[in-house]
């Protein structure tokens, strides 16, 4: 992939909606997380977005209610997300599938997003997510710019292997800076 | 002493469709979008860079991610429900961004109070359906979640 195109602030793999959909169906690498489901980070979340749940500020209560410190289900996917920089960094970091699906557009947005929640994320948990592409629409004209929608599904297992969450995201990929 | 006692929880029971939450009302300035985004990992130009969120992607400001939007949702629910509800299923759909300087609105109402053994044991269930708004009065963010509650009596 060393060869192809990116774009945009999230290194979007740019090819043509062709290319694009040979890759619905192929399940991602599997992708880790840096680090497991921790207070500070939670902390850190629930301070900007000021939500009070008395879960995420009172230990005893949330072993209480939950058997063990959780987060909010809102941070799933913040667990899979990469550093912006590390020292070990890969030059072809393994990257979120949505990026490195070849199709226009250097931009992207998401539209809509459907998860189910099988149990708490709890902390400690080590999660880990498995991507793959279900479909890609035509070229459509939205209000944004011309792009395509993708649907993209992962399944988050702690790692026990036990699925905790299936995300369903549809994305818009679109040409920001106006089409090519 | 219980610390049960000490928080507010509806129970499944005391949830009737039709019920609406009560509404909330919520500024958002730059610092809360970029504290929002940064806590997520969301090092986005929209998110962080008014200047990339203005002229590259046509805003009027920067905007919030899409992680923290979930937990403005949620909150909103827990606010109404308490601690104890289980978020099982949430699906949300952007209109519009909601962006640095909007003064949000939230509404919700329950659409649907049933009981479900899809997983192998009955779950108490409630479906609530939330929006957003905007200054302008728009609906920015149309959501659907699903919660299981407590099934106590009183």
């Amino acid at each position: 992939m060393s060869d192809r195109e990116s774009a945009g602030a999230y290194g979007l793999c740019v090819g043509t909606y062709e290319e694009g959909l040979t890759h619905i169906g192929r399940p991602s690498e599997v992708r880790f997380a840096d680090l497991p489901v921790n207070e500070a980070m939670v902390r850190q979340f629930v301070s900007a977005v000021h939500d009070p749940n008395p879960l995420y500020w009172d230990e005893d209560l949330a072993s209480q209610v939950c058997g063990s410190g959780v987060a909010p289900p809102a941070m799933l996917t913040t667990w899979v997300t990469p550093q912006n920089w590390r020292p070990d960094y890969l030059p072809e970091p393994v990257t979120a599938l949505l990026v490195a699906v070849p199709l226009p557009g250097d931009s992207m947005i998401n539209i809509s997003s459907e998860i189910e929640f099988f149990d708490h994320l709890r902390i400690g948990d080590r999660l880990n997510v498995v991507e793959e592409v279900e479909s890609i629409s035509e070229e459509k004209q939205t209000r944004v710019g011309t792009g395509h929608y993708l649907t993209v599904v992962g399944r988050f297992r702690r790692q026990s292997g036990e699925l905790v969450a299936i995300q369903r995201n549809v994305i818009l990929r679109f040409w920001a800076r106006g089409a090519q | 002493m219980s610390r049960r006692a000490q928080h507010h929880q509806l129970t499944w029971d005391q949830v009737a469709e039709g019920d609406e939450l009560p509404s909330d009302v919520d500024r958002l300035d730059v610092e809360r979008v970029v504290a929002t985004a940064t806590s997520t990992w969301t090092f986005f130009g929209g998110h962080i860079d008014a200047d990339y969120a203005r002229s590259a992607q046509g805003r009027s400001h920067i905007y919030m991610a899409t992680g923290p939007i979930l937990g403005l949702l949620d909150r909103y629910v827990t606010s109404w429900a308490g601690p104890e509800s289980f978020l099982a299923k949430r699906s949300m759909r952007m209109a519009e961004s909601l962006c640095a300087g909007d003064e949000l609105r939230f509404e919700g109402r329950v659409t649907k109070k049933w009981m479900d053994d899809a997983r192998g044991y009955d779950r108490a269930l409630i479906e609530v359906d939330l929006k957003i708004r905007n200054d302008a009065d728009k609906p920015c963010v149309l959501a659907t979640s699903v919660y299981e509650l407590p099934r106590r009596s009183g």
